[in-house]
């Protein structure tokens, strides 16, 4: 006998003839598995030289062996995760500061809340415009900076676009997760309400070691989660790095799109090679999260 | 006026029952409170009379009519629901008319006799209010007139007083007693506390662990328990094993004048020990302890050699207690536990 | 002290907004200048003309989005009163597979999945975009939704059927009444996902499905400044504008859109 659940308690009630779970499940599973597993197990074969669609089950490693043994992949492998890395390090460390700030009373809270909404509605693509506009050598900041005497024409400003060091690109995804992460927090932060940090206040602690001993770890799943989405799309968007990055190296997400793109059909299994690359990072990281992941139910 | 019956009830919970085989009657019109602990089962039985709710096995009848596999909706067996239920998106009017409407009532019609059934429960100026704004206890008389104006044959009340103030209950109990006579409806209601099933019920059905342990009026499971947990439940407190032969029974508290035969466990009601007369069969008593709990004040006394311990509630007790009196009528026996 | 922070927070959240917002009203806006030299209206007219292709462009991308919203609403819905309200073995995984495509990038599905649309006769259609869209849009709208079916008490419907309605009935005067806000805030998500899309309209649509972000990104190339400003402003309005609605509609206590998008992301991850 099946049992509902509202609000943690338990209810005896399913009527007389109800539709089995599987049934509700299954046009969304359909959809999500067929579109999603297809398209990676589909990748997979590619990858490998079959395809299955015309017939053709012979196989070869040959693309995989391209893929890895070419310095340039793993330059891109390293470049996609410094972006993602510091991105996510710094989107987490800013992004907790301000659900912190946005926590407390004060002038403005009302304005600065509402303008972190904003900025999540904000698409990544009119950001990664916006900050090209800033940025560049011959953007709004180069042009202030020469109006304080501090430059002496573009080329004096850093290199802040199309850099090495995908400058730009971190700060694009800084810009737009921090809030993300901020209104992740403030809403853990909200759900434990203040209550925790008040009995650890009056049994001596002070305000960092209330937070660091009692707050943090009541919020954490919920930053880690946040954390490992950020990651997992700093790693893997494609328009952010082909508007803002430098052509070498470049961004896992772009290099597979030049290599599906590329004249040569022959290189087609190295770009689905190099998606399978992306997959799987991301897939790891999923995976590694959902032992913390409370996937058991909806609360 | 349509009579119910139920035989080896059972509903199981993976390998739990919660109800185990039950077999009850209900006679046509009558008031039977099925009465227990929370988690007793008694719910669970309700939705299964309800039609909410499969039984594993065993049947539903009636007037004799097995409905054991129909629908909720052909039942006509109304379940009102502890918490009101009403429908936030409708009227109040819209919610008292909601069952009319199922059953393809025309408009007008169903309008007239909601309204009519909203002035008995004493609420026409709210037709047309959203049951957000209405008080707890106003939503639990509109919940009871959208019940009543489809004349059921069997009125389920899922704890009808329990989310209510102390004042609201009074009231709120003549009030579907009262409705509950006019329509001579057959009520079973679900109770977990004893003295609103007293005052509602024509009889009592008590139910512990999934099974049932006595059905009677009232007055039989106040003052003839089957046994010792059917007596706690009513507030038993006073529990001596020991042993009858007919005119005494020896326990702890020394040889008791009475009627009781066989071993078991004398009993008998706080409020029934006398501390006041000295007469035949008063027992020499020691007070340890008293505590005042509004209408009676609580007093604890040792009697006999043994220790022996007896509870009893007076109203205005002695300063100084020297004795105690059992009624011998007031005594019972019950089994060995 | 706070007050300075949130001051210097707000400056940075617009910060690169502020040169779009300009470059859109400038004409001959050249190194050194802080501001343009002329304003005009240019760019603005250009971009609302068809020879931009943006007004068709935005008819496309609203399109799509709306019509991978309506499909993620109407497939996600029974899965989403499973996850809400049933209490299953596997629901864990369930709810893995369904975010699997969200944490995973478009980009490492799409190529795979591209031969597969050639062969169906999907790639570089409109209807093959939606479909493909469906990959994030249908666990975003499944699971905004099951948060709404978690808060619907069950005894609702139990009371309905008791009073004599049918399981049609019910779902119709009980169930969707109840859940209608989260019926709308699972599309307008859905919506908001799917207009955000790019990889994967770049791949399905092969170029010949050109929706607002892929026309904002090649005129961002071109080095026409003005209309990309232009561009990437009307791009943010409808998440914008959802957000003010949102706030006041769906929730009624200015929680909005945005908040229910981070919390929901987090409550389901973390």
């Amino acid at each position: 006998m099946r049992s509902l659940r509202w609000r943690g308690r338990i209810i005896p009630a399913a009527p007389v003839r109800t539709v089995p779970t599987w049934v509700l499940l299954t046009p969304a599973l359909v959809v999500v598995l067929g579109l999603f597993g297809g398209g990676l197990a589909l990748g997979a074969l590619r990858s490998l030289d079959a395809d299955p669609l015309p017939g053709q089950m012979a196989w070869s490693l040959a693309a995989w062996g391209r893929v890895l043994g070419d310095g340039g992949t793993w330059a891109s492998f390293g470049l996609s995760l410094w972006i993602a890395g510091a991105s996510t390090l710094l989107s987490v460390l800013f992004g907790v500061a301000v659900a912190l700030m946005l926590r407390g009373a004060f002038r403005g809270r009302a304005l600065a809340s509402w303008l972190v909404q904003l900025n999540l509605a904000v698409p990544h693509l009119v950001g990664a415009v916006g900050i090209l506009y800033l940025l560049s050598q011959s953007g709004v900041l180069a042009r202030i900076a020469f109006a304080a005497g501090a430059i002496e024409g573009p080329a004096d400003f850093p290199a802040l676009i199309w850099d090495p060091w995908a400058a730009g690109i971190v700060l694009q995804y800084v810009w737009k997760e921090v809030p993300f992460l901020a209104l992740v927090t403030l809403a853990a932060l909200q759900g434990i309400g203040r209550d925790y940090e008040a009995a650890a206040r009056s049994l001596g602690a002070g305000p960092a070691r209330a937070f660091a001993h009692v707050t943090w770890p009541q919020i954490r799943p919920a930053v880690t989660g946040g954390a490992v989405i950020v990651f997992a799309f700093a790693f893997g968007a494609y328009e952010i790095p082909a508007l803002l990055g430098a052509s070498y190296p470049k961004a896992m997400p772009v290099l597979a799109w030049e290599r599906f793109t590329d004249p040569d059909l022959a290189r087609r299994p190295e770009a689905m090679a190099l998606a399978l690359l992306i997959a799987a990072l991301c897939g790891a990281l999923v995976l590694a999260g959902a032992r913390g992941l409370r996937l058991g139910g909806v609360r | 006026m349509t009579g119910l019956r139920l035989e080896g009830l059972t509903a199981r919970y993976g390998d739990h029952a919660a109800v185990a085989g039950l077999d009850l009657a209900v006679a046509p019109g009558e008031r039977l409170a099925l009465l227990g602990p929370s988690g007793c089962g008694k719910t669970t039985t309700l939705r299964m009379i309800a039609g909410l709710l499969a039984p594993a096995a065993g049947r539903v009848l009636m007037d004799g009519a097995d409905v054991t596999r129909h629908p909720p909706e052909r039942r006509q067996a109304v379940l009102v629901f502890q918490s009101g239920m009403l429908f936030p998106s409708m009227s109040v009017e819209q919610n008292v008319a909601f069952g009319l409407r199922m059953r393809g009532v025309p408009r007008a019609a169903r309008r007239d006799r909601a309204r009519a059934m909203l002035a008995r429960v004493r609420l026409d100026g709210l037709a047309d209010r959203r049951p957000a704004d209405l008080s707890g206890g106003q939503a639990q008389r509109v919940a009871l007139a959208r019940a009543l104006v489809l004349e059921p044959r069997l009125l389920l009340l899922d704890e009808p007083l329990s989310s209510l103030d102390a004042g609201l209950r009074d009231e709120m109990r003549e009030l579907v007693l009262a409705l509950q006579r006019e329509s001579g409806v057959t009520t079973i209601m679900v109770t977990h506390d004893q003295a609103e099933a007293v005052a509602m019920a024509d009889r009592i059905a008590l139910m512990l662990d999934g099974r049932l342990r006595q059905v009677g009026p009232p007055e039989a499971l106040w003052h003839r328990p089957a046994d010792a947990q059917v007596a706690r439940f009513f507030g038993g407190v006073n529990f001596w094993p020991g042993r009858g032969d007919g005119t005494r029974f020896d326990c702890a508290l020394g040889p008791v004048p009475c009627a009781a035969e066989g071993p078991g466990l004398l009993t008998i009601r706080p409020e029934a020990v006398r501390l006041d007369a000295a007469g035949p069969g008063a027992l020499p008593a020691r007070e340890t302890g008293r505590r005042f709990l509004g209408a009676v004040t609580r007093l604890r006394l040792v009697v006999g050699a043994d220790g022996g311990e007896v509870i009893a509630d007076s109203p205005a007790p002695p300063e100084t207690i020297t004795q105690v009196t059992l009624p011998r009528a007031a005594l019972h026996l019950l089994p060995p536990p | 002290m706070r007050g300075a922070a949130a001051l210097a927070l707000g400056l940075l959240l617009v910060a690169p907004l502020v040169p779009l917002a300009v470059w859109s009203v400038a004409r001959g806006w050249f190194f050194p200048d802080l501001l343009p030299a002329r304003l005009t209206w240019e760019a603005w007219s250009a971009a609302l003309s068809p020879r931009s292709g943006v007004p068709q462009a935005l008819a496309l991308s609203a399109g799509i989005a709306a019509a991978s919203a309506l499909l993620a609403v109407l497939v996600g819905l029974p899965a989403a009163r499973a996850l809400g309200m049933r209490r299953f073995r596997g629901s864990g995984a369930v709810r893995l597979a369904l975010l699997a495509p969200v944490i995973v990038p478009g980009i490492a599905i799409v190529l795979g999945l591209h031969g597969l649309f050639l062969r169906l006769g999907l790639a570089n259609t409109v209807p093959g975009v939606i479909l493909v869209h469906l990959i994030p849009t249908l666990p975003y709208a499944v699971l905004a939704m099951a948060g709404t079916f978690a808060g619907l008490d069950p005894d609702l419907e139990a009371q309905a059927r008791s009073l004599g309605a049918r399981p049609a009935a019910v779902l119709r005067h009980v169930t969707l009444p109840a859940i209608l806000p989260g019926i709308v805030a699972g599309g307008l998500f859905a919506f908001l996902v799917s207009w955000a899309q790019y990889a994967l309209t770049l791949v399905i649509g092969g170029g010949k499905v050109v929706t607002l972000p892929l026309l904002l990104f090649s005129y961002a190339t071109s080095g026409r400044n003005d209309l990309t400003g232009a561009i990437g402003i009307l791009y943010l309005a409808p998440g914008a504008l959802a957000l003010v609605v949102s706030a006041r509609l769906l929730t009624g206590r200015g929680a909005g859109l945005a908040t229910m998008h981070a919390t929901m992301r987090a409550k389901v991850r973390a």
